[in-house]
């Protein structure tokens, strides 16, 4: 029921005194949904990793095969094989069951590149998700623990061991934990640590302080805020306070540095792939992809490095404009509002 | 007459900062009788807000009440513990603060906030308090309060906002409500009108207020009672008439040039010279000395306490009449002058 007669949405003016229309009521999500598909670029991001999520979700029935399946290939010819070429699909026996196509070829294993690419896809999305989630959980609760015992020895303690961890080179310092721990699932004494586990962990790691500095730095920020002495003189307590009220505040900026994060960790986890450390075959993983098609980067066959390349590219690209645009959208105006 | 419901004697609150101990407030004492209106007047940086979050066990860390005594109904607050003095906070004695443009969080609606502090001190359900919260918004002159509770708070103008926090503060029935420059924020029009709704409030729930403002003109109109405040001190107190009538401490003097008036000489307005002293490092003796059109030699030297200058009325001023002269801790060697220094008044 919004009757759009006077405000423009984003200011109240503080002169207006009494006939302001009771109607005009426009949620915070219509607010940002305004600002935010103002730029073009930004809805850009939104639309790529929309569609790369999708994907990835529905990645079981989009696939045209599964992703571990080899395939033959045709008399006189060998993999991998161009885009658009007919495979054979044998049983054990070796005999012929059915032929089919490959829309973007296969890879020298004779597997099918767009469905390696769809479940790669979809791995790759879920290790650099639970990455993200994974350094945010830690990272915004040390960070709002610090923040809000500002500038005591909690406060200097938390960011200094941040400030250590933030030293490390991310992908050096991942690298090394893998080659001690291995690339494999460890067991000790019973308890299996899962090599995806392990991968979270060592790239994650390094991203904790990104989130604690942003949490502490939006937390102190909030609780000079005037609300806070406000709600403190009503009886409220301050664990109340700053679950309730300053959490809720620091929500934009956490979001704007995971989406921004999520960028890096795409690069970080397709990196490790790469070198073989990250997932382990079969399993579809677009950094191994790029791997083992660069002994074939010389000999024509283009769709094998390509593809999973330009997907990696998408993403990461997907994910700073998204992440700049969500910024763009919910900083200033949160600025603007609180300042003046 | 009866015991006063809040008593506040020789508060003492610093601040340990870098540039060393500041004396915010320096031996405070005031008394607030049930359903009067105390003012305490003064320049920024005097002390009247500090004083306030004293009160309500607000000061934060690197500052300290650390002397004196703040009696609520006999009970000295500043003996609770945290969670002691959160019980008095909101449902015994409330505050409203300077800026209403800040003082709401953004992300709730009115009503959820008004609610919240309901439910804080009375065990009741989520729809009774938000009935209670229409029901205070109406009071505070909310026009549409039932639909305008579900409204947020950057949807309400400035004076409307103060509305919304004064229902806050007054929703669980305080004894004594602080109100800190409540009109600072706001347009002249529309003080007038959240002083009325105050004043009707006060008379409703019988609450107890404390005024801050740097406006005497506020004072003027609203209370019964003036404290003026000056570099963590009280200067002067007196009812508000004889205050007005004649002001005897130079800084009150001084504070009611510059306003300018309605009657009287169009003359200019004449600001007080200099300004609030770095609360660091006050000068010796007097510390409005520097400022003062009558300072001597004994002002430099000489610190004055607040003394009554005659019955119901108190000011710190070696210059004062009535004052006498200074007592055995006098260091000063200009004789003192006894005689009043403000026969310039107008």
């Amino acid at each position: 029921m919004a009757t759009d007669t006077d405000t423009t949405g984003t200011e109240a003016d503080p002169s207006y005194e009494s006939g302001e229309p009771p109607g005009t009521h426009r949620s915070q999500l219509e607010m940002f949904w305004r600002e935010f598909r103002r730029n073009p670029l930004s809805l850009a991001g939104g639309v790529i990793i929309a569609s790369l999520v999708l994907v990835a979700v529905f990645a079981p029935w989009l696939a045209p095969f599964d992703p571990t399946t080899q395939f033959n290939a045709p008399e006189g010819e060998h993999n991998p094989l161009a885009p658009g070429s007919t495979v054979i699909e044998e049983n054990d026996n070796g005999e012929v069951i059915a032929r089919h196509e490959a829309l973007l070829g296969t890879d020298k294993f004779g597997r099918d590149v767009l469905s390696r690419l769809i479940f790669g896809l979809r791995t790759l999305l879920t290790v650099s998700l639970s990455v993200v989630l994974f350094s945010m959980a830690i990272g915004v609760t040390a960070g709002a623990v610090a923040g809000y015992h500002g500038d005591t020895w909690i406060d200097e303690g938390i960011m200094r061991f941040m400030d250590v961890l933030f030293s490390f080179p991310s992908l050096v310092l991942a690298i090394a934990a893998l080659g001690v721990l291995g690339v494999g699932s460890t067991e000790y004494a019973g308890f299996v640590l899962p090599n995806l586990v392990k991968i979270i962990v060592v790239i994650g790691i390094v991203y904790i302080p990104s989130f604690a500095r942003v949490m502490r730095g939006a937390v102190l920020k909030e609780m000079e805020e005037d609300y806070v002495d406000a709600a403190q003189s009503l009886g409220a307590s301050d664990a109340h306070i700053l679950v309730r009220d300053v959490s809720v505040n620091t929500v934009p900026t956490v979001v704007v540095q995971g989406t921004l994060y999520m960028g890096t960790a795409v690069l970080a986890s397709a990196a490790l792939s790469f070198l073989g450390l990250g997932i382990q075959p079969p399993r579809a993983s677009l950094g191994l992809m790029l791997s083992n098609a660069r002994s074939f980067l010389y000999s024509g066959e283009w769709w094998y490095s390509v593809f999973p390349g330009v997907v990696i590219v998408l993403a990461i690209l997907g994910f700073n404009l998204l992440g700049d645009g969500l910024r763009d959208a919910l900083d200033p105006r949160y600025d603007s509002e609180v300042s003046e | 007459m009866t015991d006063p419901i809040l008593e506040v004697e020789d508060l003492a609150t610093r601040f340990y900062t870098d540039e060393g101990v500041v004396e915010a407030v320096d031996g405070v004492s005031f008394d607030l009788y049930e359903g009067e209106t105390v003012g305490i007047v003064g320049e920024s940086g005097s002390g009247k807000s500090v004083t306030a979050m004293s009160i309500m066990g607000l000061i934060d860390s690197p500052g300290r009440v650390e002397e004196g005594t703040i009696r609520y109904r006999g009970e000295d607050l500043l003996e609770r513990s945290e969670s002691g003095i959160r019980e008095i906070r909101g449902g015994e004695i409330s505050m409203i603060f300077q800026d209403p443009m800040t003082s709401l969080n953004p992300v709730y609606t009115v009503g959820e906030q008004i609610s919240r502090v309901i439910r804080q001190h009375r065990d009741v359900s989520q729809s009774e308090a938000r009935a209670r919260a229409v029901e205070l918004m109406g009071d505070v002159g909310i026009p549409e309060a039932e639909s305008r509770v579900d409204n947020y708070p950057h949807q309400f103008s400035g004076g409307m906002r103060q509305r919304a926090l004064i229902a806050m503060a007054i929703s669980c029935e305080p004894e004594i409500l602080i109100a800190d420059e409540p009109t600072t924020a706001l347009d002249v029009t529309i003080e007038a009108q959240i002083f009325d709704v105050l004043e009707e409030l006060q008379e409703t729930y019988g609450m107890s207020v404390i005024l801050i403002t740097h406006d005497l003109g506020v004072v003027a109109g609203t209370a019964e009672r003036v404290n003026v405040m000056y570099a963590g001190r009280i200067v002067e107190r007196a009812d508000v008439d004889a205050l007005f009538e004649n002001p005897r401490h130079p800084y009150t003097r001084g504070l009611m040039r510059s306003i300018p008036r309605l009657h009287g000489s169009a003359d200019r307005l004449e600001p007080i010279a200099g300004s609030v002293p770095n609360p660091a490092a006050l000068p010796s003796g007097c510390s409005f000395h520097p400022r003062c059109p009558h300072a001597t030699e004994l002002c430099r030297g000489y610190d004055p306490e607040l003394r009554e200058v005659e019955p119901g009325r108190e000011a710190a001023c070696v210059h004062a009449r009535g004052y006498g002269g200074p007592d055995e801790r006098a260091t000063g060697s200009g004789e003192p002058v006894a005689a009043d220094g403000g026969d310039d008044d107008e």
